[in-house]
């Protein structure tokens, strides 16, 4: 494998204020502007400081910022825990459709029946997949739908009287768990106790046991876990949380790895979020637009946000408001409902059967990858991997100072993105690796030769990578020292210095 | 579907020496499930289906629509449109990678940098999910960054949905939300205030241009609630308003938050969205989301990195400023086209327009018949009316007209407020306040 095949574009681009041109004497609505409203001179502002940069330049501007940046569209993604899949593109046109991006969230409802009977469907399809029947689309993201579930938890026991500075006062995360769970714990005013995980990286199930008591409100756990291992005793863990008279909450961020195997119902979740990004292929567009479907029981239904979509008697869609009990919104309208239309395409498109295949292509493909890279780089826990496992690079770096920082900026130069770095911390150099079904077995084998020349190579110029990309190694402790982060910040600080 | 073929699986694995069996089997058996929905559909089919259902919507393109409360439909320009399907920039992740994601890093600190101007204030992040809820974070960082005060106050004409999100966000730190009365112009009780705030209050939480329509008068309530020691919290329901009207920052805003979804994308029935939020750069360490600050590279030219994140969640955990870790970006970066696509003067006449369509139809309103309370000194682009019949009677009447005559008040506020909230923005055309017009002399 060579790392010499992949060349990023690097253009020296500067900023569209570099760009800026100063206001033009004439611009688009010139000849629409009346000044009849006479506003009060106290707010009229003389100055916005929007750049004026001729059209041609501003499109070649942006073709290169394109250029120099890597999605999934660009090359393998193995970012762990992000389930980087290829985006389907049947779904994308259908959200750029003008009778979806016309239509206002405060139209009648009945100018909105094609939108809302396509919410419902997926409403219906998210409750079958996650095996709990009630479903809010709000959720602007995972770690939203993960404040929404704690929120609801919170208020239900509200409800029963429950909740005082004793009692149901806390929510218990695997130390393993993604930041955002003891985060969205914290936001909605639980106290939060983190216990360690076995050995193996599972819940230590003795360890819940004494955790767990009537100040617990809630266990967050996603399965298969951060180490990309099946929790065996999910069962007994919802018995001891359900016994001590607490709510089992799951983190869909590892949901491909079971559809069709099993699902959160099942396995005694009381309360998920889906991460529609990541199990039903929505483009994270560097960092969101996401969504985070909350799903429900029975008991925890009448919380969930409002408005949801209903079908009424006469076969119309209408928007439910709930009765008191509803926590409410969290965010404007109805959720991103132009990724929530993709994903619903995306599971028409595959179906049960298409689904199932989903996650046992990506279960086969993270083995494989996983028994390929092994004697390289070892993973902590039983073998058998779902879809994602987490590695050491500790042999390497105990060896040459090369680390999970290192063999990820290397990687790049090899035309392939990081896995996540660092994360859980409780591996040492951990490598957190997740190929995701929509990767060939080239691109499998690509990854594996890069990821064994690298620790073959000489460890001065892994320690000095990337050299492929539009920018050699970023000083981010410089820009944490010295935040800049507006081009007039960077003006000042250049005038001062 | 685009998945490696059964038989190519098992090869793979053979090699590894699995069984596709084997890789399930610590999978008890008793929670095991199969999926309950519908087998896969063809691509055409399914794309096709979601088309046709999508058609049974009635659009803002076959009616004359009036609504606002929060999403807007302004002229997003082609190079946007072009741009919104770019697959690098679709298809990557949050940039952990820098040397790999120079052009998003530079996009979205040209984002920031246009947030903190328009807002006027001195920093900027890459976005939160939409404006409402990045409102719901900027009055937590007031409760945050106050020592031993739970109150926020926050007048009464802000839409009920906006409300409950707040509440929303401020629970977990035992925060409460009072309510200050509306004065006769429509705006803020700056009375009312006066006498409501003391040394309980964290904050007071203001929308500019309001709900219905009006500017509100910062310059007092930033005296009144900096006299009290709480900090002011402003959010601006459209964007488009600051290309006309100083930023909450001139006022002496803490933190000023507004939703960028009119420079982004059309409405999509309310999502996606785009909050912007910027700060003080008192509060810099305090604030939620993720940001992306200048440096330099190996070879010492300029680069792009995130940075501060030890305020974030994946760092701090449960101590972290906000749970948020994936935002709306790909917004960020449409909406930092837009911006630049329009130019300083292309920016300032859309904001123009928009204040001149608002009055002209305030006046025509008026003029045909309705009851329009609040209309000098001129607002935005939203105006609050009554017409000359029952609201609700009103609106199946221009139903049946091909109009959709703005928000029933009593919808968005909860009010008390009777009548209908109207929006005319650079889309609307003469003919179509001509329409709404004469339906209000018909039923006069």
């Amino acid at each position: 494998m060579d790392p010499d095949t992949f060349r990023q574009a690097r253009w020296d681009e500067p900023t569209l204020f570099d760009l800026d041109e100063g206001p033009a004497p004439e611009g688009p609505f010139d000849h629409e502007t009346t000044n009849e409203a006479n506003l009060p001179d106290e707010h009229a502002r003389e100055t916005v400081g929007i750049p004026t940069v001729p059209r041609s330049r501003l499109t070649r501007h942006l073709t290169r910022q394109a250029q120099m940046t890597f999605g999934v569209d660009t090359g393998t993604y193995p970012l762990g825990s992000c389930t980087m899949k290829y985006n389907a593109k049947m779904p994308e046109p259908l959200a750029h459709e003008p009778d979806l991006l016309n239509v206002h969230p405060l139209a009648r409802e009945e100018d909105a029946q094609g939108i809302l009977a396509l919410l419902y469907q997926l409403q219906e399809a998210l409750a079958a997949i996650g095996g709990l029947p009630h479903v809010s689309l709000q959720p602007a993201a995972g770690a939203q739908g993960e404040f929404v579930a704690m929120r609801m938890v919170r208020e239900r026991f509200r409800d029963l009287g429950e909740i005082s500075e004793e009692t149901r006062c806390e929510v218990v995360v695997p130390d393993s768990a993604h930041g955002t769970n003891p985060a969205s714990a914290a936001m909605a005013g639980f106290e939060v106790l983190e216990i360690p995980s076995g050995s193996d990286g599972c819940v230590d199930v003795k360890a819940l046991e004494d955790a767990v008591s009537e100040r617990t409100a809630a266990f967050m756990l996603t399965n298969p876990n951060t180490l990309g291992i099946f929790e065996r005793d999910v069962e007994k863990i919802a018995e001891i949380v359900h016994d001590a008279g607490a709510m089992l909450y799951y983190d869909g961020a590892n949901l491909n790895a079971i559809l069709g195997k099993t699902n959160p119902g099942a396995m005694g979740f009381d309360i998920m979020h889906f991460n529609v990004h990541k199990t039903f292929a929505t483009p994270h567009g560097g960092g969101g637009p996401g969504a985070g479907p909350v799903a429900c029981t029975e008991e925890l239904a009448p919380y969930l946000p409002v408005p949801r979509v209903k079908k009424g008697k006469d076969g119309l869609y209408v928007l439910d408001d709930g009765d008191e009990r509803s926590i409410g919104a969290v965010k404007g309208f109805h959720g991103n409902v132009g990724v929530l239309v993709r994903a619903l395409a995306y599971i028409r498109q595959h179906g049960s059967d298409g689904l199932t295949r989903v996650t046992e292509t990506a279960v086969a493909n993270a083995n494989y990858l996983y028994q390929r890279i092994k004697d390289a780089y070892p993973a902590p826990g039983e073998a058998l991997k779902k879809h994602e496992f987490v590695v050491t690079a500790e042999g390497l770096w105990e060896e040459n100072g090369v680390g999970a920082t290192e063999v990820g900026k290397r990687l790049l130069d090899y035309g392939i993105h990081a896995p996540t770095v660092h994360f859980p911390i409780n591996v040492k150099e951990s490598l957190m690796i997740e190929p995701t079904e929509t990767e060939t077995r080239e691109a499998l084998d690509a990854l594996v030769d890069a990821l064994l020349s690298i620790g073959d190579e000489a460890p001065g110029v892994v320690r000095e990578a990337p050299f492929n990309t539009a920018a050699g190694r970023v000083d981010d402790v410089h820009a944490a020292r010295n935040p800049l982060l507006t081009w007039d910040q960077v003006q000042r600080d250049q005038d001062g210095s | 579907m685009d998945l490696a073929h059964p038989t190519h699986i098992e090869a793979m694995l053979e090699d590894v020496g699995y069984t596709l069996e084997d890789l399930f089997r610590d999978i008890p058996q008793p929670i095991q499930r199969s999926l309950e929905i519908p087998k896969g559909e063809p691509d055409h089919k399914v794309e096709q289906d979601i088309q046709s259902t999508l058609a049974e919507n009635t659009t803002l393109q076959d009616q004359a629509t009036f609504l606002g409360g929060g999403s807007y439909h302004h002229w997003i320009p082609p190079e946007t449109r072009f741009m919104a399907k770019r697959g690098e920039l679709l298809t990557a992740y949050t940039p952990y990678q820098a040397e790999i994601n120079q052009g998003l890093l530079q996009s979205l600190f040209e984002f920031q940098t246009l947030t903190a101007r328009l807002l006027e204030l001195d920093a900027a992040n890459t976005g939160m999910y939409d404006g409402a809820s990045a409102a719901g974070e900027a009055v937590l960082m007031a409760l945050r960054t106050t020592r031993n005060r739970h109150q926020i106050l926050t007048p009464e004409h802000i839409p009920h949905q906006r409300r409950s999100i707040l509440n929303n966000y401020i629970d977990g730190a035992s925060g409460t939300l009072e309510t200050l009365p509306t004065s006769p112009e429509g705006t803020t009780d700056l009375n009312a205030l006066e006498d409501a705030i003391d040394d309980e209050t964290a904050g007071v939480h203001i929308e500019t241009p309001n709900a219905y329509g009006r500017i509100e008068p910062l310059d007092e309530i930033a005296q009144i609630t900096h006299e009290a020691g709480a900090r002011l919290t402003v959010h601006v329901p459209d964007i488009t308003a600051l290309g006309l009207l100083h930023g909450p920052g001139h006022y002496g805003a803490d933190i000023a938050t507004s939703e960028g979804q009119p420079l982004a994308l059309p409405p999509s029935y309310g999502g996606p969205a785009l909050g912007l939020f910027a700060v003080d750069d008192a509060h810099l360490r305090r604030m939620p989301g993720r940001l992306v600050g200048h440096t330099h590279d190996a070879n010492d030219d300029d680069a792009y990195c995130m940075t501060l994140q030890t305020r974030e969640q994946h760092i701090r955990r449960s101590r972290a400023t906000s749970n948020i870790c994936t935002n709306q970006s790909f917004l960020a970066v449409l909406f930092t086209t837009t911006l630049a696509a329009y130019g300083e003067t292309g920016f300032k006449n859309l904001a123009r327009s928009n204040a001149d369509k608002g009055h002209t139809l305030a006046a025509r309103l008026a003029e045909a018949g309705a009851h329009v309370p609040y209309q000098d000194p001129p607002g935005y682009n939203e105006v609050l009316y009554e017409p000359p019949i029952d609201a609700d009677a009103f609106r199946d009447e221009a139903k049946a007209h091909d109009i959709d005559p703005g928000i029933p008040a009593k919808h968005l506020m909860n009010n008390g407020t009777d009548g209908l909230i109207a929006c005319a923005t650079e889309t609307t055309t003469p003919d179509a306040i001509d329409a709404l017009a004469n339906l209000i002399q018909e039923v006069s």
